[in-house]
């Protein structure tokens, strides 16, 4: 499975996803983005381990993070490989969505205020 | 070294889901029978994955799969994708780009994926077919 959903403490929500995030790839993490953003708040995607991504893929991202934005969360991006940032960043997703390199700077910036 | 005497590879699909994830498989071995250089394949992923989708999700009514062909080719100074179709007439080239990260539409960062990913793009219409040709240099060409 190309997603995993980690709980970190605080109510921190890790979702690593890895391989190929391509037509296949991307069914099968449409449902898992869409349920994590339904009930998340506070979302860092981990991408280290995505060794492609292009519209499609990025199409089940924006959708979860659209849902846990709706409901006044934040959803982060950690880590892509330069090849996935360079379709990131064509895309204009990091506007919505900002790229961090480091954790505890991505924990950082989705932990909600006071 | 690319050889652009070798005949074009050819793979035909439809846009059913299953069958579309036969397009990357079939382009890394075919790129590899052609002797292109592992570098140009990430910018041929992308655009093909936007080439096709566009069909997928535009050309063809909803569970209605239709037959697309795909070839790659070696010719002098680039590789050629070529991505042909029957549906309604959909030109990539003269597409909106459906700017800014709100939209969430495949459409709208595939076009704009597309062209950042393959900077020399045609398209024709004939016979009732679309025909997109992707081409890209080789670097030292």
């Amino acid at each position: 499975m190309p997603i995993i959903i980690e709980d970190l403490p605080n109510g921190i929500t890790k979702v690593l996803l890895s391989g190929r995030i391509d037509v296949a790839g991307s069914a099968e993490i449409d449902m898992p983005m869409s349920v994590m953003g339904g009930s998340r708040q506070a979302v860092i995607v981990d991408l280290s381990g995505v060794s492609f991504i292009a519209s499609l893929g990025l199409r089940s991202i924006v959708l979860g993070g659209k849902s846990v934005m709706r409901k006044g969360g934040t959803l982060v991006l950690l880590s892509p490989q330069p090849a996935v940032e360079e379709v990131i960043t064509v895309s204009g997703i990091d506007e919505l969505f900002p790229i961090f390199r480091d954790e505890a700077a991505a924990i950082a910036a989705v932990t909600p205020a006071g | 070294m690319a050889r652009p005497d070798q005949a074009p590879e050819e793979l035909r699909i439809t846009s059913a889901v299953d069958e579309l994830a036969r397009l990357y498989p079939w382009l890394d071995a075919a790129a590899n029978r052609l002797s292109l250089n592992p570098n140009m394949l990430q910018a041929m992923h992308v655009a093909l994955e936007e080439a096709v989708m566009n069909v997928a999700m535009h050309g063809y009514p909803a569970g209605e799969a239709g037959e697309i062909i795909v070839q790659l080719q070696v010719e002098a100074n680039a590789a050629v994708l070529r991505v042909e179709d029957q549906g309604p007439r959909f030109d990539p080239v003269a597409a909106p780009e459906n700017a800014g990260p709100d939209q969430a539409t495949p459409g709208g960062h595939g076009i704009k994926l597309l062209r950042h990913f393959c900077k020399d793009i045609s398209y024709a219409r004939r016979a009732d077919r679309n025909f997109l040709t992707l081409r890209f240099p080789f670097k030292n060409a």
